[in-house]
């Protein structure tokens, strides 16, 4: 598991001293145990091998449309419910192949998490902190788990898969004070990163005399200037070397056309192929964006739309982390930035909701097949089980094997994984 | 009398230009003393206070590079570097930014800098890029104030060609109500009122909906019509038309009159039985209303104070890094700026200055912070001195296009097509157009043409904004591979008569070689550890000579220090 | 001549052309509790059928006031097909059932039932000689039932979206079906295949940046002399969101397929035109828009880009239907509000 002889270095010659230095000097690379206190070390070296996918449903999806249906009541649209493989549990009818594998998930009802503006509510869904701070931001999930988790890894820790389109929603707040060795590598329309291969005339060694001359111009200038900014061009450089050692992960052409066909050819559907290839070939976590839920305009029309492209591939990739083995280490949670209002407006649409919604999440550290909190007949209000966007995270940390109260440093400032909170501990396997 | 209804809607420009230059004249709210230059009084509020920063001078070649940067959107020739490092004149610096703000190359910059704010990267949709550009140059070039500027292209309706380009503002965004609300709003006024189209904002308490629709209110009873006498896309209005809105949060219903923030309502005036329906103009033309909402507008907008406070505080930002509200476009009490009696100093003298952008510049780049050397930071933050108001030279990445320009200048791609251009003009004139000084009779346009190609590619790459927003560049792995691996640079670098490769090849001295690399790529001499540096890497591979200079120069080309304005 | 037959024949040119939509009023109201999604007249104008969104069909009885709850369908009833005479009619619903209904009784009541496509049934329509229906949806599948004996006559396969609407030409030799796209397609009678098709694309919105999507003719009706089409929907507009879009409608020469008009909204008046009908004997268009801004009730000429009358309703107009007089709209809106007006 531990390939480099540098990370062995790190994990058995630290101090104290050694880690909370680690950060300033730009850390130990991918995943280092830099800027980490004792006790994060060694979980981090207890929770290995684990993986993340998030599928972040941007916009808001419905939770009446998806996984809390309330047909037949005054707030709950035309669309039925349908019996899932948990028994006495139903979904809403654009979900049937999710239901038949949602035996491996759990569901949670009871969300409630105040923030109904996009730009916010998506910082806490995916921060873990209700807002930034003076100066900064904290970092994204994917970013605190690609250093947590990631240790070790040669695999890209931390991957997001999004529409070339809609790069304005990939490039959210990321690794902030993690540094650009966190930040995450953005792979547009399912296909790999442009310009992996290098010109024909630049053979190995030419290329390592660029990088390093490339370095040495810059040690002179680092001395007298550095920000984040400096520190996230030089990390791109050596991201994108890292990337052309690793084209082949990105080679969709190398799964089978069986898979490509269950998968579908869509965009989405070749999406969460390439989640399960990134997956499987080790990467710490992956970010699969899917938009738009923000529904306002003709809620029912775009639901049908949107679960139409996400029901199958998702069901598929679900089966095939199963199939695989890989449901035990991997953490999968599929949510948006909040829910949806049950009154319907006058574009026939829903608008933003935070007091009562749904997620669902399985795999690593989740027991299957429950339904955590609940909300009244006309999905108004949570009336069981609420839990907050913080028990969340810390629920997440949790399966992880890791303690949401461990410490990052920005700089030397102690800082916890997410605000104060409860995990949901009847759910935790 | 009718005349209030009929008055022509180039008149009632002209006597709210009238109301403007009064104003002017009579504007002296300023807590400083016009008399005083602003680069002093400035100077004044930022270094000689308590808890001010201490400010080391910048070095000459930092100082020149950045305010070439600036200024001309392109770091300097390594000719100019030299020229400037030599020159003793306790007044150099003045003298080069007065030399810069008379070259072709800062009106190409300012177009560059407002066609981005303006017009946000869209794809041509009725006005052809080149000829909104030109006229952006030219304004730019003649030093038309900025109030005019705004004038013409909140003013104009498409249906004159001397004034056509000016109304891509609009004609491009097709009039769509919205769209204009928004960018006036942002690009105009310093208050992105994006999310008041459909409710208050919610946690800005100063953006209301009503100020959304009071701005929308102007435009609209605005729409694109389809000029068959003209053969293209004009502006035209309704005679009619009430601007309603409903909160999509409290379904609480609104109704407002043209109004820009707290200024004052746009009333149409009661008009009398038979003028409601538009006048009738010639078969095929566009409907003239009797009276025009629009037309109110460009006054409106100029008359209001966050219009000079807007633009003072985005030029402020293109010199120094950082507006001193930040971001420039999320002007409101919430979001205070770092300085508030600066920013004010600032609007007041802008006005005081007839909106002069040049002059305005000329001032910023004579203060001696923007003189100064950028704070150490070399762990990381800058060391600001607690109760330091935070207003500092900020170190920010090159714009795309300051980047792709750079490149080709460093690479000598100008220097090479400007050789290619001398050598096709008439025998008789390339003796001239070679002598030092006149290569500016070489047209500007002609060498822009020539290499523009080239550079939008890789603007593009490094552009992350989407069409129609403000502008973005994230550091991105992408870019890198871009830079490693994709063809442009390998290809500016490659030797061709008259480029810096072609050059050091053919350079003998090392110590020489080293000091041309330097003042071409980064803009200064190299110190002598990267002169012996230089050498040792070439003495490394003796075989390879070409192949090492030009990883040389790429090393340097994609290195922190020259992605940096700094 | 029975009740039935007067009340069908009541529209003679004679009466017709003092039809006046300037003035417009509203002579009867009721309120529904649930939303309402698409009304229909019966056939004697004595009724007003109004599927609601608690899967209900409400009856409205003009004369009293009365309403009934009619209880079949399991979601929303989104199509209504009345011949012009007899007692019987069906609806269409979300469930994807066609409910035959007949009226032997004091309430209609649920006769047959047919699961007749996969998803939503978006529009129902019935031929002129009452002998078709027409049903079409989101299986993208075009049906066409007998009426008497509810059997398949046959199916009309090709669209490659959701089936918005349909209507039968006059002469009932053609069947036309919009789709989300803006896809219009002909299919000819005897058996139903595809004649050709009419472009309309430019009713179609979507964003890439955001995969906001909006457009498509929503609601399709011929002129009564069978020489125009129109659709309506969205005509303009289009945001990320797909919601600030403008009402409006299309009008196409049957002959040539050539669009002739686009009927527009005022200003830049945003929503969408959910519900449309044309006059049969003055060939103008009513419409319905609701959304962000357009709660009004349209009326156009088919030759005339703008609307030569403009109605302001209380709440989002969700749907409009032609009393068989010819005189009187009813106007179903988003907060439950049944309008009935009168044209003169």
């Amino acid at each position: 598991m531990w390939k480099s002889s540098r990370y062995h270095a790190a994990e058995h010659q630290f101090s104290r001293r050694t880690f909370l230095g680690g950060l300033a000097a730009g850390g130990a690379g991918l995943g280092g145990l830099a800027g980490l206190s004792r006790r994060a070390a060694a979980e981090q070296i207890k929770s290995s091998g684990k993986r993340v996918l998030l599928l972040f449903q941007h916009g808001g999806l419905s939770q009446f449309e998806s996984w809390d249906p309330k047909p037949n009541t005054e707030f709950g649209g035309p669309f039925a419910a349908i019996p899932t493989s948990i028994p006495g549990v139903a979904v809403s009818e654009l979900l049937p192949y999710t239901a038949r594998q949602l035996h491996h998930l759990t569901i949670l009802r009871g969300l409630s998490t105040e923030d109904t503006l996009h730009d916010s509510a998506r910082v806490r869904m995916i921060t873990g902190r209700s807002q930034g701070f003076v100066g900064g931001q904290y970092p994204s999930f994917g970013a605190v788990c690609g250093k947590l988790l990631g240790a070790g890894r040669t695999q890209p820790a931390y991957v997001k898969l999004t529409g070339r389109d809609n790069w304005h929603l990939a490039s959210l707040v990321d690794a902030a004070f993690l540094g650009p060795e966190c930040a995450p590598v953005v792979a547009f329309d399912e296909s790999a990163p442009d310009h992996l291969v290098p010109p024909a005339e630049l053979d190995a060694a030419r290329l390592a005399r660029l990088d390093s001359l490339r370095n040495q111009a810059n040690a002179r200038f680092e001395r007298q200037r550095k920000s984040d900014e400096t520190a996230a061009y030089q990390s791109s450089f050596d991201k994108a070397r890292q990337l052309m050692r690793q084209k082949d992960l990105f080679n969709l052409s190398r799964e089978s056309a069986a898979d490509h066909a269950r998968y579908g050819s869509e965009p989405f559907g070749q999406r969460c192929l390439l989640a399960r290839r990134l997956l499987e070939h080790d990467c710490t976590f992956v970010k699969l964006n899917h938009l738009n839920y923000d529904a306002h305009f003709e809620n029912f029309d775009n639901h049908l739309r949107l679960l139409g492209e996400f029901d199958r591939p998702f069901a598929t990739l679900l089966e095939d982390l199963d199939h695989r083995g890989m449901l035990d280490t991997t953490l999968v949670i599929v949510m948006g930035e909040f829910g949806r209002t049950p009154k319907v407006n006058s574009s026939i649409g829903r608008d933003h909701w935070a007091k009562s919604w749904s997620m669902v999440l399985g795999g690593c550290g989740i027991k299957p097949g429950m339904v955590w909190g609940g909300t009244n007949a006309t999905g108004t209000e949570v009336v069981d089980g609420q839990v907050t966007a913080f028990d969340l995270f810390h629920t997440f940390y949790r399966a992880l094997g890791l303690d949401p109260n461990t410490h990052i440093y920005n700089g030397d400032q102690p800082l916890t994984l997410t605000e104060s909170g409860k995990p949901i501990t009847e759910i935790l396997a | 009398m009718k005349l209030e209804h009929l008055v022509p809607l180039r008149v009632q420009i002209l006597f709210a230009l009238i109301i403007i230059v009064g104003l002017s004249f009579g504007s002296s709210q300023a807590n400083a003393d016009p008399g005083v230059a602003l680069h002093h009084e400035i100077d004044r509020l930022l270094v000689s206070v308590p808890g001010a920063l201490v400010l080391q001078p910048a070095d000459d070649s930092e100082f020149l590079r950045r305010v070439s940067l600036d200024l001309t959107g392109q770091i300097p020739s390594g000719a100019a570097v030299r020229e400037f490092l030599m020159d003793h004149a306790t007044d150099k610096r003045a003298v080069v930014i007065d030399r810069l703000l008379e070259s072709p190359a800062y009106s190409r910059q300012m177009q560059q800098v407002f066609d981005t704010w303006l017009m946000q990267r869209r794809p041509d949709r009725n006005v052809p890029n080149e000829q909104w550009t030109s006229y952006l140059r030219e304004a730019f070039s003649t030093n038309k104030p900025w109030d005019q500027l705004a004038i013409e292209v909140l003013g104009s309706d498409g249906t004159n060609p001397q004034t056509r380009a000016a109304a891509k503002f609009y004609l491009d965004r097709e009039c769509n109500t919205d769209d204009l609300a928004r960018d006036i709003s942002a690009v105009f006024l310093g208050r992105n009122h994006r999310c008041a189209q459909c409710h208050d904002h919610p946690i800005v308490p100063d953006y209301k909906q009503s100020d959304y629709f009071g701005i929308a209110a102007f435009v609209d009873r605005t729409f694109l019509f389809d000029d068959k006498v003209r053969k293209q896309k004009v502006m035209a209005e309704k005679a009619e038309g009430v601007t309603a809105f409903t909160s999509a949060l409290t379904q609480i219903r609104g109704v407002t009159p043209p109004r820009i923030l707290d200024g004052p309502e746009f009333c149409d005036p009661i008009l009398e039985k038979g003028d409601s329906t538009a006048a009738s103009s010639a078969e095929g033309a566009p409907p003239i209303p009797p009276f025009s909402r629009r037309a109110q507008l460009p006054a409106a907008v100029v008359l209001h104070p966050a219009f000079s406070r807007n633009m003072a505080n985005r030029l402020w930002a293109l010199m120094f890094g950082r507006g001193i509200v930040d971001p420039v476009d999320l002007d409101h009490a919430g979001n205070p700026p770092a300085h508030p009696v600066l920013l004010q100093l600032l609007s007041e003298r802008f006005v005081q200055m007839h909106y002069d952008i040049r002059a305005f510049l000329r001032e910023l780049a004579l203060t001696e912070l923007y003189g100064s050397a950028l704070p150490s930071s070399p762990t990381g933050s800058a060391q600001i001195p607690p109760g330091n108001s935070g207003v500092t030279l900020a170190l920010r990445k090159l714009t795309p296009e300051q980047l792709a320009w750079s490149w080709l200048r460093a690479t000598g791609q100008v220097d090479a097509e400007l050789q290619l251009l001398v050598s096709e003009l008439p025998s008789d004139d390339q003796k001239s157009a070679t002598s030092a000084g006149s290569l500016r009779s070489i047209n500007d346009s002609k060498l822009y043409e020539r290499l523009t190609v080239d550079a939008q590619k890789v603007i593009k790459v490094f552009v992350t904004s989407l069409p129609g927003e403000a502008s973005r560049s994230e550091t991105t792995a992408e870019q890198a591979l871009y830079l490693l691996n994709g063809p442009i640079l390998r290809k500016w670098i490659s030797p061709r008569p008259g480029n810096l490769l072609d050059r050091l090849m053919h350079e003998t001295s090392e110590i020489q070689l080293t000091e041309e690399l330097f003042l071409n790529v980064l803009s200064r001499p190299p110190v002598s550890q990267e002169t012996s540096w230089v050498q040792e890497t070439l003495a490394a591979s003796p075989a390879e000579r070409v192949t090492t200079i030009s990883d040389l120069i790429e090393a340097l080309l994609t290195s922190t220090e020259f992605r940096f304005n700094h | 001549m029975n009740a039935d037959e007067n009340a069908a024949d009541a529209l003679t040119p004679e009466v017709s052309q003092q039809v006046d939509p300037t003035r417009a009023r509203v002579v009867q109201e009721f309120q529904q509790t649930r939303a309402p999604g698409y009304c229909h007249f019966d056939n004697a104008g004595r009724l007003l059928f109004v599927g609601s969104e608690d899967n209900t069909i409400q009856q409205w009885n003009l004369a009293t006031g009365e309403c009934n709850a009619l209880n079949g369908h399991s979601s929303w009833v989104r199509g209504f097909a009345v011949p012009r005479s007899g007692e019987t009619f069906v609806s269409s619903g979300y469930d994807g059932d066609l409910i035959w209904w007949v009226r032997d009784s004091s309430l209609p009541h649920v006769a047959n039932r047919i699961h007749a496509h996969k998803g939503w049934i978006r529009s129902c329509a019935i031929s002129p000689d009452g002998r078709l229906l027409a049903s079409g949806g989101n299986d993208r599948i075009v049906r066409l039932w007998s009426m008497s004996d509810r059997t398949l006559v046959a199916e009309a396969a090709g669209h490659q979206h959701d089936i918005c609407s349909l209507a039968f030409h006059p002469e009932g030799n053609h069947l036309v079906s919009s789709d989300s796209h803006g896809v219009v397609k002909v299919w000819g009678d005897p058996n139903w295949q595809l004649t050709r098709e009419l472009d309309a694309s430019s009713t179609y919105f979507y964003s890439k940046s955001n995969r906001g999507v909006s457009g498509g003719l929503r609601s399709l009706a011929f002129s009564s002399d069978g020489r125009l089409l129109i659709g309506a929907g969205v005509v303009g507009g289009g945001d990320p969101l797909g919601q600030a879009v403008n009402p409006g409608a299309i009008v196409f020469d049957w002959t040539s397929g050539e669009k002739k008009t686009l009927l527009r909204a005022r200003g830049n008046e945003l929503g969408v035109a959910w519900g449309m009908i044309c006059h049969p004997t003055d060939n103008f268009v009513a419409a319905v828009s609701g959304g962000l801004s357009a709660k009004h009730l349209y009326f156009w000429k088919t030759s005339d880009e703008q609307p030569f009358h403009v109605v302001d309703l209380p709440s989002p107009g969700r749907c409009i239907a032609l009393h068989p007089d010819g005189w009187r709209l009813s106007v179903a809106l988003h907060d439950g509000k049944i309008q009935i007006y009168l044209l003169g």
